[in-house]
């Protein structure tokens, strides 16, 4: 399958402002290839599901989106900054991309409230009382009022999902990636975690969200894109990729999994 | 009288250290106190201060009284030669084979130790007019006089000796004879020991350390005549300090004229001993007279513990972030630094800096500078394997939520990892602390005068050690259960 996939096939408007901007990116993992050169654009207020089965690749090239993996080749661009580019201030470039993890990785050393805080204070210095103010409007978006003196270790694992949004979302990022996010929550608790990101989707914020929700990602994507062994394979609007599949591959795998 | 070979652990150590830290030769040291010419009407010397080495304890020559200040008869004899021809003196307090060392590395002026003058030394120091002899005898347990009262009463029964000295020689030469059993052991406390518990029947030391010890409530009693040995002299440097030691000879003549030198020597072994009124030979009494000097002891226990373990935090924490880096050299230098101590005895160490040390860098180091400097590094290798654990084993999607925030490194480690690192390492340090707190007993050996010293002093002088050690064991317990109670409870508080 063809890597340009992604502006072959895409349903995205042209002309509107491009916020990632992959080419060829590789990665391995000493011999291990895991990415075979993956190149693709994504466009501001676009939603993008990333599909596949596991060891598709399709979280390492999430990861290399804001370098927590080292691209091993190819180059990444997200708004002004070369991801790649040796002499890029890393931490600058990260203030504009918000991160969500399977596991939350909550900062179960601070309260709700400190764990939102932390990277405007720190980082945008942002006088505290503004930061508490911020965080609190972030935790009443996110439907956590009440909890911003809470320690992390009092919340449900939806709660934590929803916290770690907030927080991402407390540097105002032109862009989030959800790292199968709902991927270690009880069943019940998955809802309240996809509403926040629907919530997000329809205010426009650009996404990546690597998933294993199909219904979800048909229901918000606005294209996706499904990988295996390192290489997108189809790339396209939600009806293409779920109704109407091309690769004898991608019908395989969504036979087993729908 | 002593021989080197009196200690031969301590002995052996020693040579050890001087191997270990070869290069440093002997004769590269500064002289404390070089002779000004002076005018002819005073003595040369007179008004400088020297530093004199002297045994730890080698009672009635030299000990810690009650409260825990040097005395005897060798601290005496010294002081008031030193007030007849007017110079001053400053001790150092080191054990016997530490202060001959220190002599000869220049860390003191001369040594007064109950040493024994031979020829063997005569090529090594300088000595001066005997100004006591030396006198074996044999000593028994209190009932025990009637039925022992010489060789002769010994057949078939065991005898203690000390290893390598001349109370060996002695009764190896009339063993034939008398036919008994021969016990060489290291220590006089250890030989009044096995004559307590009925391990042997009689010992063979010296005379002034047994008679001062019956005085002090021993147990034991001296039987048959004494065999003279040799005579003790104050020695210096072979060639250096000369002045010093024609002051001493010519102040041991105004105190043997005037009769204070008797007084000196009575007030030790004449049956006339501290008098005040506390009956030495209970429980109680050991406990009320020991006490002062072993309070003295645990507050320096403890003080060269807490400033060890403070400066040990910031190295450990410093190898331990070095052991974890990237940049191969700060890690190489970390593992190099954290096996060296963690693969040397403790011992070595305090040797090193106390006496080896000052040979390179030709100045004296402060005890304090050494018994710190010995805890220090060897607390901050283990502390920095603690804190590199640690690290370790906090989540790493904990540093990545920082990084992908756009927190620098430094940052994230600061604000995110560590705090969750010290609160699991917390244990481990206290656990930690307990142990620098025990191993600062080593420190002994170069003549700290913390705890564990202190209870020698005192079980050296009376022979009384099981008593003593186990004064001194409930103290360490005492100390310990309430410094690790205080530790958990800043640990409660701080990391809730």
């Amino acid at each position: 399958m063809s890597t340009q996939a992604v502006e072959s096939t895409g349903g995205t408007a042209p002309g509107r402002k491009v916020v990632v901007d992959v080419q060829d990116l590789t990665k391995s993992f000493g011999d291990h290839e895991v990415l075979k050169g993956i190149t693709g654009q994504i466009h501001e207020g676009e939603v993008l599901c990333v599909i596949g089965p596991s060891g598709s690749g399709k979280s390492t090239f999430l990861r290399c989106l804001n370098r927590l993996e080292e691209p091993t080749g190819g180059t990444v661009r997200v708004g002004d900054f070369d991801l790649t580019d040796p002499k890029v201030d890393i931490n600058k470039v990260r203030r504009h991309i918000g991160m969500v993890f399977q596991q939350f990785n909550l900062f179960p050393h601070m309260t709700v409230a400190e764990n939102i805080m932390l990277a405007p204070t720190e980082v945008k210095n942002v006088s505290k009382a503004e930061a508490r103010q911020a965080a609190e409007r972030l935790l009443d978006r996110v439907g956590l009022k009440d909890k911003a003196d809470a320690r992390p270790a009092s919340l449900s694992g939806g709660q934590k999902q929803r916290v770690a949004i907030a927080r991402a979302l407390a540097m105002s990022p032109q862009i989030m990636l959800f790292d199968e996010a709902t991927s270690a929550l009880d069943p019940e608790m998955v809802g309240e975690v996809l509403q926040v990101i629907r919530d997000l989707a329809v205010e426009g914020m650009t996404m990546v969200l690597v998933t294993h929700e199909m219904g979800f990602a048909r229901e918000v994507a606005d294209r996706v894109l499904f990988m295996d062994h390192g290489k997108i394979v189809e790339v396209g609007p939600p009806e293409q990729i779920f109704d109407n599949p091309q690769q004898p591959r991608l019908q395989e795998f969504l036979s087993k999994v729908l | 009288m002593r021989s080197i070979q009196n200690r031969p652990a301590l002995a052996v150590i020693v040579a050890l250290a001087a191997l270990v830290f070869g290069g440093a030769s002997l004769s590269g040291v500064t002289t404390l106190a070089t002779a000004p010419s002076a005018a002819a009407a005073t003595p040369a010397g007179a008004g400088q201060t020297y530093t004199i080495a002297t045994d730890t304890t080698f009672a009635p020559f030299e000990f810690r009284d009650s409260s825990g200040e040097l005395t005897g008869i060798d601290i005496d004899i010294m002081e008031s030669i030193a007030e007849d021809q007017g110079f001053e003196v400053e001790w150092q307090s080191l054990g016997f084979n530490a202060a001959l060392q220190a002599v000869q590395s220049g860390q003191a002026d001369g040594v007064i130790a109950g040493m024994g003058i031979t020829d063997e030394r005569r090529e090594i120091f300088d000595f001066s007019e005997p100004y006591f002899t030396g006198t074996l005898t044999l000593a028994v347990n209190e009932g025990d006089e009637g039925e022992i009262t010489g060789f002769e009463s010994l057949e078939g029964k065991t005898l203690a000796v000390k290893t390598g000295s001349l109370s060996e020689e002695e009764a190896k030469a009339n063993q034939e004879e008398f036919g008994f059993e021969l016990l060489p052991l290291d220590q006089t406390t250890t030989m009044v020991e096995s004559v307590k518990s009925g391990n042997a029947d009689a010992l063979m030391d010296d005379y002034p350390i047994i008679a001062y010890g019956v005085e002090q409530g021993s147990g034991l009693v001296t039987v048959g005549e004494q065999i003279p040995t040799g005579d003790y002299g104050f020695a210096v440097n072979k060639g250096d300090n000369a002045e010093l030691l024609a002051m001493f000879d010519a102040g041991l003549a105004e105190l043997q004229a005037s009769g204070e030198y008797d007084e000196i020597v009575n007030r030790y072994l004449g049956g006339e001993g501290e008098d005040d009124g506390v009956d030495r030979s209970t429980f109680w009494g050991l406990l009320v007279t020991s006490f002062p000097a072993l309070m003295s002891g645990l507050g320096n226990t403890l003080l060269v513990t807490a400033i060890s373990f403070a400066l040990a935090m910031v190295l450990g924490l410093l190898f331990g972030f070095m052991k974890i880096t990237r940049n191969p050299v700060l890690r190489g230098i970390a593992v190099t630094f954290i096996s060296i101590f963690r693969g040397t005895p403790i011992l070595v160490w305090a040797f090193f800096f106390y006496f080896g040390l000052p040979q390179l860098i030709g100045t004296n180091v402060n005890i304090w500078v050494a018994g710190v400097l010995t805890l220090t590094l060897n607390g901050a290798a283990y502390i920095a394997e603690i804190v590199r654990g640690a690290v370790q084993s906090v989540d790493p999607g904990q540093m990545e939520a920082s990084r992908s925030l756009g927190l620098g490194y430094g940052k994230s480690m600061q604000r995110v990892v560590l705090p969750q690192a010290f609160k699991m390492m917390t244990p481990s340090l206290i656990n930690q602390l307990v142990i620098m707190l025990k191993d600062s007993s080593l420190l002994l050996a170069i003549g700290f005068a913390e705890l564990l010293y202190q209870a020698q002093q005192i079980y050296a002088a009376n022979f009384r050690v099981t008593e003593v050690l186990l004064i001194v064991a409930v103290i360490y317990f005492v100390a310990i259960t309430l410094l690790t109670q205080l530790a958990n409870y800043v640990d409660r508080k701080v990391n809730k």
